[in-house]
């Protein structure tokens, strides 16, 4: 076989020193009682391994051994066992005294309790000489904190992102507190130019301090009744760190969304912590309790009577400032004030009025009487109202007089415009006061029908999407009828010897007049009058656009059903 | 809910805080408190389909310029109202000289130039001609008083909405 003819050759090359060994081993494995410590050095580990995970035999037996070497190593180098251990022997040391101090605390408070009761009658009495509340001068006496709310703040914009308080307690306005506290602590750093990391970390007021945790988005702040230990610090660490971790992208991405927020929750609330042993309730302070209210009640009386009034005082105020409105008298009257007032049919209703004012109707007695008030925007209101002119004829009164230009049936010039004079305040009616410079002849007369049809027109209007001239979809027949009826109108108007102007007036929704909704208002203006002249040559000599931004809206916006209302174009007529 | 910061600027006396408290409690004074430092205030809106939004008002004290200290309360604001006294002529200028310092370090911050005191619309030294810069400038503009009442919710709304549209 070629292998043992290998081997046979490989002996052959062996030196004296090969052979030699290799005798050695042979003996070696012949013999196997006797082992080597080299040999059992390198089994050993293995073998303890193997032993503690089936039995604790060798524990055991370990035990002497161990205890033995522990007192020959502190008898013969007691520093170099000390220094191996100080690391965990000082937690742990802490921990345990911690643990006794703060039982012994609270075993201290529930004896002074239960028992020191002449100790809690002299916090009442100091309570009440100098008007503390009891349980301030009970944490101050006893050296209790808690942390009573704690707020997480976007750092950069100081909006409040979530809080949380102890049951029962709620601060009044804590968007403001957040929004100060930042800008406080901004204006401190800014003034005393501080370094980057040497923020403001606490503010105190009296019994309070509020105590600030910085992260890198969010900074936490626990506003803590009473001394806080320093163990607070590193649960606010603690959280802030954790909240960093966690909500990583939502904090550095904030754009004003909070609800995102609530999910804090759980980071937060450890935050609410406090030495304090015991709550109020179990405190027996009924006398106390009792003479509290008796005074809350008073007070409420008496403060509630001043808030009333002042809150009447400036309902009645402003109905005095409403146009159209005279308040004749007032007067108290068996806890209800009597008002007689006189009021303008187009003035603005009463309780419209009151819905501003924290104020109930039911607190005032009205006497309302109808009057005419000669405030020239009323008469102008009456005059629309009495007189009804075609959307052809427009109003103006000033000084006394009314102005009337424009084009109106010969009906209606006969029938209507002299109830004018009906109108206290009229002296005097101006026919054509010339609104539009051209015209130059007095209120001329135009055939009913074709006012019918020029105020048929002016009730038509386009919709249109939002920021967007693009018409609405679903309108293309309503422009077919548009241009049907503009073009009747066109034609009746020359044929009664007429030349009409066909005014396309864009509107843009929203409130804020700027370019961009004049330019949208006049685009859509622009576009309506491009779609009703195309290839109509003879309509587009008489059509006009223009645009009014957002000045003239056709409803008040107060819903999104309104801002579409007012995305829109209407028409108005005039002749020539 | 959405909550959004919102400064407003402008020179001493020109009615910042008055715009403030007849849109945050409907009050308005004569009275002439010079405000120290800032105040924050809120009020919670309901702007139809761009839904509701919290607004953290912060009313600053009256500057001329905003370059040290102040800086650090414009932070993290989302929009600003620019308010002038149309009664000062000298007033809209310092208003205008603002938005040329703030417009490069919050050019994506909305504003509106805010014009108060309409209820003195006789004694006014500016007209439209003076303010049609910032309208090229896409400022949106509005007349205010905050004696009356004239403009100041739709300021404010009109803000609101540019912050949340932005
Ligand atoms: N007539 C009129 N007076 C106003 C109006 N708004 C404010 N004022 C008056 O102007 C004065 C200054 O108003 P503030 O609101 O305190 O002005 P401000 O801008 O906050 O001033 P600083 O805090 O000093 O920057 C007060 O006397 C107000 O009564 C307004 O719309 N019309
Ligand atoms: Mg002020």
């Amino acid at each position: 076989m070629p292998g043992d003819r290998d081997t046979a050759e490989h002996i052959d090359e062996l030196d004296d020193q090969e052979r030699y060994n290799l005798r050695q081993l042979e003996k070696r494995v012949r013999s196997s009682s006797s082992v080597t410590p080299e040999a059992v050095s390198e089994v050993l580990p293995k073998a303890v391994l193997l032993s503690n995970g089936k039995h604790k035999l060798l524990t055991q037996a370990m035990v002497e051994t161990t205890e033995g070497s522990i007192e020959l190593s502190i008898t013969t180098d007691p520093e170099r066992l000390s220094t191996v251990l100080f690391p965990i022997i000082g937690a742990v040391i802490r921990k345990a005294l911690n643990r006794l101090v703060s039982d012994t605390l609270m075993r201290m408070n529930a004896g002074l309790e239960n028992t020191l009761s002449f100790r809690r009658i002299a916090w009442h009495f100091e309570s009440l000489r100098t008007g503390v509340p009891y349980i301030n001068i009970v944490m101050r006496d006893t050296l209790l904190y808690r942390v009573e709310h704690v707020f997480l703040i976007h750092k950069k914009s100081g909006i409040l992102l979530r809080s949380l308080s102890q049951p029962g307690l709620k601060v009044a306005d804590e968007d403001m507190v957040a929004s100060m506290l930042t800008a406080i602590r901004d204006y401190i750093k800014d003034s005393l130019a501080l370094e980057k990391g040497e923020a403001v970390t606490s503010l105190s007021a009296g019994e309070f301090s509020i105590i600030v945790e910085e992260g890198p988005y969010a900074v936490i702040a626990v506003i803590v009744r009473g001394a806080a230990d320093p163990e607070l610090r590193d649960i606010l660490q603690n959280a802030i760190e954790s909240l960093h971790l966690r909500f990583s992208q939502e904090l550095s991405g904030y754009s004003g969304d909070t609800d995102i927020f609530e999910a804090t929750d759980p980071y937060l609330r450890p935050c609410l912590v406090g030495r304090e042993k015991g709550d109020r309730k179990k405190i027996p302070v009924y006398a106390l309790a009792f003479l509290l209210s008796v005074f809350a009640v008073l007070a409420f009386f008496v403060v509630r009577g001043g808030i009333d009034s002042a809150r009447r005082g400036a309902f009645i105020s402003a109905l005095k400032r409403e146009p159209g409105i005279v308040v004749v008298e007032s007067r108290p009257a068996a806890g209800k004030t009597e008002l007689h007032l006189l009021r303008d049919p187009y003035a603005k209703e009463i309780a419209d009025v009151a819905k501003d004012y924290p104020v109930r109707l039911s607190d005032f007695v009205l006497d309302v009487e109808a009057y005419a008030s000669l405030d020239p925007s009323f008469i102008e209101k009456r005059l629309n109202r009495l007189l009804a002119p075609p959307p052809t004829v427009s109003l103006a009164y000033r000084d006394r007089t009314l102005y009337v230009g424009g084009w109106a049936s010969d009906d209606w010039r006969t029938t209507k415009l002299p109830l004018a004079y009906a109108v206290e305040g009229v002296d005097k009616v101006v026919l054509d006061a010339a609104p539009s410079p051209r015209s130059s002849s007095t209120v001329r007369a135009v055939p009913e029908n074709l006012l019918s049809l020029a105020k048929e027109l002016s009730t038509r209007s386009v919709n249109f999407e939002q920021d967007s001239s693009r018409l609405f979809s679903g309108q293309s027949r309503s422009i077919a009828d548009l241009k049907t009826l503009i073009s009747t109108i066109v034609t009746k108007s020359r044929a009664a010897g007429v030349e009409p102007v066909i005014e396309v007036v864009g509107h843009a929704a929203g409130t804020v007049q700027d370019t961009v909704s004049e330019q949208l208002s006049r685009d859509r203006a622009e576009r309506i009058r491009d779609l009703l002249a195309s290839g109509s040559p003879d309509l587009a000599a008489s059509l006009t656009a223009r645009g009014v931004g957002s000045s003239q809206p056709i409803v008040g916006e107060v819903t999104p059903d309104d801002k579409r209302k007012n995305r829109t174009v209407t028409f108005r007529v005039t002749f020539r | 809910m959405m909550k959004k910061k919102v400064c407003l600027l402008g020179p001493f006396g020109v009615g910042k805080t008055s715009l403030i408290s007849r849109f945050v409690q409907n009050i308005y004074s004569e009275k002439y408190l010079s405000t120290v430092g800032v105040k924050v205030d809120k009020k919670e809106l309901s702007l139809g389909a761009d839904g509701e939004v919290s607004l953290i008002i912060w009313d600053l004290e009256g500057r001329d310029s905003f370059l040290s200290v102040t800086d650090s309360y414009l932070r993290g604001m989302s929009g600003y109202l620019l308010v002038a006294d149309g009664t000062r002529e000298e007033s809209l200028e310092r208003v205008r000289e603002t938005h040329n310092l703030l417009k490069g370090l919050f050019s994506e911050v909305p504003s509106i130039l805010v014009v108060n005191k309409s209820d003195l619309f006789s004694d006014w030294k500016v007209s439209p001609e003076d303010y049609e810069d910032f309208l090229k400038a896409g400022i949106g503009i509005i007349k205010t008083s905050a004696k009356d009442g004239t403009g100041v919710e739709e300021s404010f709304t009109g803000i609101a909405r540019r912050m949340l549209n932005a």
